[in-house]
């Protein structure tokens, strides 16, 4: 296993904390593996998953995804409004869990991209890939979607 | 020259390696009084599981208890059964993996009275999640400050439940399963809770009633979850030659386990288990395969669970669970009865089930199960499942041998 602690974005201790602001930005935040180049799981923040390298680095996701599957949540914990929670696979192969903006398709396999994150919640707003899309460097700079309400019916 | 106390029981413990663990008792708590406690069912289980066992609750040398919503700073449970019961155990287990370490725990038992590590065993559980609000359908709301948490209770999600939605929904795109063949599950255990004058649900129940309970997080609706109740359950494991002349033996035949995940971001496969890789070894282990087992007791906190189990275990293909639960082959009259006591959907579920598991396989290897006793049962098969996302998979063979 390497013995490297080096990060030179941040250090995995501020890993949840750069995730947190840089999805408030429109940016999701991945931990990529120096050593290996594999992308960690959202829940694992200490070492890589594969090789056990802490030679980590965090990087911009492109934000593309495919719902793995998704459920109606009539009656929300938050007791909020009903939404359409989905769970998908990034491009990079990590696994989150969101919300479907309000009109967004929420079939299986369907192609999605992250829009932003509710400022309040922290929740994470998956919607429907454009065009712009297409081309990473725009979740990678920022991109924020006009709408955050969620996709609801 | 004589043998001081001390190395007498040593040399119990040398000459009793090579013995064997039997299931001798198993019973489940009474409710006593209007405020229960969870030590104080688990109190009452061991007790009535030792009278069934004929075992004086002062032979009890090993204790594993499990718990989960009422863990709280400086818990030691089984230190805490302990000390409620008077023993100075030489063998303790406080597994925690959710549901299925109870059903770990009998395995661990029964490999500590093998090794000579203690002589009589129980394995208890008890919970008052219900009558203390500790647990309800909004479920676990982690404030754990792990971003992981966050990430996913920030959705509004109901965890559990929304876990198990999202694994029942994508079962369903991939495999044809319809909601209706997901109710045929919660109408099968209602019919064997019918038969045990214990389950909490004994109504009767309708594939209908089923669809037109409230929708929680589709595909799954209320009568999809299992019930949250109190309770309490314990069994009893002896050294074989401890075992009280006419009691049935009933031993651990094949045991496997795997924990593939904690959460939902690390779940590799939302439609095949970790049942995949526990059964086919817990079988080989016992020397069976699937057509000898009599029936299954498979943990069911949601209906796709043993939908899904099913196939994993290798009971039917995988993606023909729903075809499988729907032909009745599980329900009263069914060639392979399950979750005979009414399961988690309808007998009891104190946040953890699976102790209730192993006391209903033990109850209908021994004959004593009632009216729901079935006929020739040899070998039993039970699953339980754990972790935060289905990720804690738990394989118990049991078995009558009677010499």
């Amino acid at each position: 296993m390497p013995n490297n602690t080096s990060n030179a974005i941040g250090g995995v201790r501020d890993f949840p904390d750069d995730f947190r602001t840089a999805a408030l930005a429109g940016v999701l935040l991945l931990q990529r593996c120096r050593n290996c180049g594999s992308h960690n799981p959202l829940s694992v923040t200490e070492l890589c998953h594969r090789c056990g390298s802490t030679d980590l680095a965090a990087t911009p996701s492109t934000g593309r995804c495919r719902v793995l599957s998704r459920t109606y949540v009539a009656r929300p914990a938050d007791s909020g409004s009903p939404r359409t929670v989905v769970f998908v696979e990034l491009e990079e192969g990590v696994r989150s869990l969101g919300i479907a903006l309000r009109g967004a398709e929420v079939e299986f396999d369907e192609q999605l991209c992250f829009v932003n994150c509710d400022a309040s919640s922290g929740a994470l707003y998956f919607g429907p890939r454009r065009a712009s899309d297409d081309d990473a460097s725009n979740a990678a700079n920022g991109a924020v979607a006009e709408s955050s309400a969620p996709f609801v019916g | 020259m004589s043998l001081t106390s001390g190395e007498a029981v040593n040399a119990s413990r040398m000459r009793s390696a090579r013995a064997r663990a039997s299931l001798a008792g198993a019973a489940e708590a009474v409710f006593v009084g209007e405020s229960p406690t969870s030590l104080g069912l688990q109190v009452d289980a061991v007790m009535r599981a030792c009278a069934s066992a004929g075992i004086p609750v002062a032979m009890i040398d090993g204790i594993a208890v499990s718990t989960s919503a009422d863990l709280r700073p400086g818990h030691m449970p089984a230190l805490d059964l302990a000390n409620a019961l008077g023993l100075a155990p030489t063998f303790i287990d406080n597994t925690l993996c959710g549901g299925s370490a109870p059903v770990i725990q009998v395995a661990r038992a029964a490999a500590a009275i093998e090794q000579g590590l203690c002589s009589v065993a129980v394995v208890a559980y008890g919970s008052v999640q219900a009558s203390s609000r500790q647990r309800n359908k909004a479920g676990w709301q982690v404030g754990s400050g792990l971003l992981v948490d966050e990430i996913m209770a920030s959705t509004g999600w109901r965890n559990p439940i929304s876990v198990h939605a999202l694994i029942a929904a994508r079962h369903m795109h991939d495999f044809g399963t319809t909601s209706e063949d997901l109710a045929r599950v919660a109408v099968s255990q209602r019919s064997w809770a019918m038969l045990n004058p214990t389950a909490h649900r004994r109504e009767p129940l309708s594939v209908e009633d089923v669809l037109s309970s409230p929708l929680i997080s589709s595909p799954l609706h209320v009568l999809d979850c299992c019930l949250i109740t109190d309770g309490g359950g314990a069994v009893v494991l002896c050294r074989r030659d401890l075992l009280p002349d006419q009691r049935p033996d009933v031993r651990v035949l094949g045991f496997d386990e795997v924990h593939t995940n904690q959460n939902l971001l690390t779940l590799d496969s939302l439609t095949t288990s970790g049942a995949a890789r526990t059964g086919p070894r817990a079988l080989a282990a016992a020397g069976l395969t699937v057509a000898q087992i009599d029936q299954v007791q498979l943990y069911d906190a949601f209906t796709d669970m043993p939908l899904i189990l099913l196939e994993d275990l290798g009971f039917c293909p995988k993606g023909a669970g729903g075809a499988f639960v729907s032909s009745g082959r599980i329900s009263p009259g069914g060639d392979l009865p399950m979750n005979t006591q009414g399961g988690g959907l309808s007998h009891c579920h104190p946040g953890m089930y699976g102790i209730f598991l192993v006391i209903e396989a033990v109850l209908q290897l021994q004959g004593e199960a009632g009216k729901r006793q079935q006929l020739n049962v040899a070998n039993v098969l039970c699953h339980g499942v754990g972790g935060g996302a289905f990720g804690s998979h738990a394989t118990l063979i049991l078995g009558r041998r009677d010499a």
